[in-house]
């Protein structure tokens, strides 16, 4: 039954890891480190899922509909910024803003883009005909003041008629965005969420296979030889974490300006190299038990070769005890990859990068919990299943 | 007792050829460092000191080589007589040992102190609750998944999920202070215990069925000897041999969970040190940008070495004492 569990945990993660791809589009996952991509987002938004509990705006996207955008603001904080996206940039555009107590603010001017930004363009216009005073509104966005009443600057709710000259689309950027909201560049915590998971799993299926390989080669070789019995002592014994950091480092290369990129194969290869030990001396020890087994010495007696012990007796107890093993190796690596993720020197982000990122950003002390709950889930999802399906397996 | 000195000359070994191996990559970095610096000096040379860059020019072109590679070698020969990387990485680690003679701030006494205390204190109480709960549920499947279920979990996984809780939500962790609550030390030594008692319970929970099944122990129980004695006395004096080498293997994840735990509630380990060696920013015009502290990245492997070594030998020692065979092999 728990094993059945295990399956069912692990196969929900798997079609939930192959949905989530298609929520976010590659251009986006491509862009996840270019902070300028993300500029136009709302910053350090909440989920949209948390908005109603939270009174927060939402963003919302709409047509202009015969010049006129209607708004009802009927929420407790203010939005980001609001994006009047035009068709036509060279010619200069008149926005008349009727605010619901029937002040109005009126902005003539050319688009940069094609977009206006009520922050970046309209702000002296705001200013100057709200008559509000320099002191009040010195640290405040001028979306804040526009929404804002006069002169106590407390939020204005009521409905907002923009009177906008060629206008297509306008977009109000509230304080929610996406599934997991955005940080303080923009960026949609969703995707760097997904794409960490995307690369956590890449690189753990890599060094699962690469150990796997290496394990048992070296640990059924190790049988024969002392000088590699030797060099799996060494190895076990060298401190994984800093030289997985240092060779990280030595292969890593400079790509355009200063970034620097980390080749996924290599590092697995590293990887593995570091941490493939424990598991090659199981495998040394399984294969010395299995080789002095009464029935073992009898074959060879009778004229079995070692290639014929090696195949018919030793590699099938340790093919069996390595399937078992894979269910404590998945968990293992995503973690130590995690882990090795909280010092950034790893190809692309993963959940570990990720979850740094979001905690130099104040996810924890600033209280943006959300940021971290998702890979928080996913591994406490993945590690329950394996453990459950592990008891399903036979014992070695 | 006897001191297991053939066991104790082997562990010297290893980690000599440990230390080998480290100043080998420390060599390979160090040529990599000089090779970065060379070609981005030499940029700015020819740009501010064009004099200079002709002289390197004029040099480089009497030894028939390119002025970036003669450059280099120039950087080289302050830490190196050849370029090979045993004697690059013996020249280097020189340097970071002054550095660390030089750098005030660095502290890493205090680092080592804090790395040190926090380990042990979370390795008494990972073996001692691993021990009672073991006992306590002999045979227990549950014990075995919670034991697998640990094994995927990071230590941040716990340290986050802890500071939501007490931190964020019930207020019981000061926040933001610029000096570390002393209560930031009792979670971190928890969120370690929590993730790795697991295994010592699972492993002694099975371990005690099996020997609770040998003759001596029936034995010792027709005679009336009461169960927690049997269990304290015989069952886990014979279990504790194979406890003192799971406890040594344990010690590296340990090791590892810890550096995050450290990074995460900033106690100003090694962890911490090693984090201050790489540090990771988004720049936006380029993207990731790291900058290595190679000093300090290496004077950190060569104390963990040193840790490492230290505790394997003192496990060598106790098994010497926990096993007579030990002692009786060394004759």
């Amino acid at each position: 039954m728990k094993g059945k569990i295990g399956m069912i945990l692990i196969l929900c993660f798997v079609i939930f890891a192959l949905l989530a791809n298609f929520t976010v589009s590659r251009e986006d996952l491509d862009n996840w480190n270019n902070a300028n991509y993300w500029v136009n987002n709302p910053k350090l938004a909440y989920p949209t899922w948390l908005c109603p509990l939270y009174k927060k705006t939402p963003t919302i996207e709409a047509e202009v509909f015969n010049g006129t955008f209607v708004y009802e603001h009927k929420f407790r904080d203010r939005p980001n910024d609001i994006l009047f996206y035009i068709h036509d940039g060279t010619k200069i555009v008149e926005i008349k803003v009727i605010r619901p107590d029937g002040r109005i603010v009126i902005f003539k001017g050319k688009a940069r883009n094609n977009i206006i930004s009520l922050n970046s363009d309209m702000r002296e216009a705001i200013i100057s005909q709200l008559h509000i005073p320099m002191e009040k509104a010195m640290l405040k966005t001028s979306t804040f003041l526009l929404f804002s009443k006069i002169p106590d600057l407390d939020v204005l709710n009521g409905r907002y008629i923009f009177i906008v000259s060629g206008a297509e689309k306008v977009k109000v950027l509230g304080n929610c965005y996406g599934f997991l909201g955005t940080d303080r560049f923009g960026r949609d915590m969703w995707v760097g969420f997904i794409l960490g998971m995307n690369n956590t799993l890449i690189l753990t299926a890599l060094v699962v296979g690469l150990t796997l390989l290496l394990g048992i080669t070296v640990g059924i070789a190790s049988m024969y030889s002392e000088i590699i019995n030797w060099m799996l002592e060494v190895l076990t014994a060298l401190p994984v974490f800093p030289f997985l950091l240092i060779l990280t480092w030595l292969i890593a290369t400079q790509g355009v300006g200063y970034n620097v990129r980390v080749s996924p194969l290599e590092f697995s290869m590293i990887f593995s190299l570091l941490t493939f030990g424990k598991f090659a001396k199981t495998v040394r020890m399984i294969s010395l038990k299995e080789r002095a087994m009464e029935y073992v010495r009898a074959s060879m007696a009778i004229g079995g070769g070692e290639t014929w012990v090696l195949k018919k007796h030793i590699m099938p107890k340790v093919l069996e005890f390595s399937i078992r093993h894979v269910t404590f190796l998945v968990p293992r690596t995503i973690a130590l990859i995690s882990i090795f993720g909280f010092f950034g020197l790893s190809p692309g982000i993963n959940w570990g990068t990720y979850i740094i990122e979001a905690m130099n950003e104040g996810a924890l002390y600033g209280g943006y919990w959300w940021w971290i709950i998702a890979p928080i889930i996913a591994m406490g999802v993945i590690s329950l299943g394996f453990a459950m399906l592990s008891e399903e397996l036979p014992k070695s | 007792m006897k001191v297991p000195w053939r066991g104790l000359s082997k562990i010297m070994g290893i980690y000599l050829v440990a230390v080998l191996v480290t100043i080998i990559i420390a060599g390979a970095a160090g040529a990599k460092l000089a090779k970065n610096y060379a070609s981005e000096a030499l940029g700015y040379i020819k740009a501010t000191n064009p004099e200079f860059y002709n002289t390197l020019k004029e040099n480089a072109t009497k030894m028939g080589i390119s002025v970036e590679e003669y450059y280099y070698r120039l950087i080289l020969s302050r830490v190196s007589k050849s370029d090979n990387v045993l004697s690059i990485g013996i020249g280097m680690l020189k340097k970071s040992r002054e550095y660390l003679h030089n750098t005030p701030n660095l502290n890493i006494g205090e680092a080592v102190k804090v790395t040190i205390i926090i380990i042990s204190i979370s390795l008494i109480l990972i073996v001692l609750s691993g021990v009672y709960i073991g006992l306590k549920f002999r045979g227990s499947k549950s014990i075995d998944i919670i034991s697998r279920f640990f094994v995927g979990i990071p230590s941040w996984w716990l340290g986050t999920i802890f500071i939501i809780i007490l931190a964020v939500k019930l207020d019981l962790i000061p926040l933001g202070n610029a000096k570390i609550s002393p209560s930031y030390y009792i979670f971190a030594t928890l969120v370690l215990v929590f993730i790795h008692a697991w295994e010592i319970a699972s492993y002694v929970s099975h371990e005690s069925i099996k020997e609770l099944k040998q003759p001596y122990i029936n034995a010792e129980k027709a005679k009336g000897v009461p169960e927690n004695i049997i269990l304290w006395r015989h069952v886990l004096k014979n279990i504790s041999i194979a406890l003192s080498s799971i406890t040594f293997q344990k010690f590296s994840d340990i090791f590892i969970d810890f550096i995050a735990v450290d990074v995460l509630f900033g106690l100003g380990g090694l962890g911490s040190l090693l984090k201050r060696s790489f540090i990771r920013e988004i720049d936006p015009p380029y993207g990731i940008v790291v900058q290595f502290n190679y000093h300090l990245s290496f004077v950190v492997t060569f104390i963990m070495i040193l840790l490492f070594m230290a505790f394997s030998m003192g496990i060598e020692v106790i098994k010497g004492i926990l096993d007579p065979r030990v002692s009786t092999n060394e004759r």
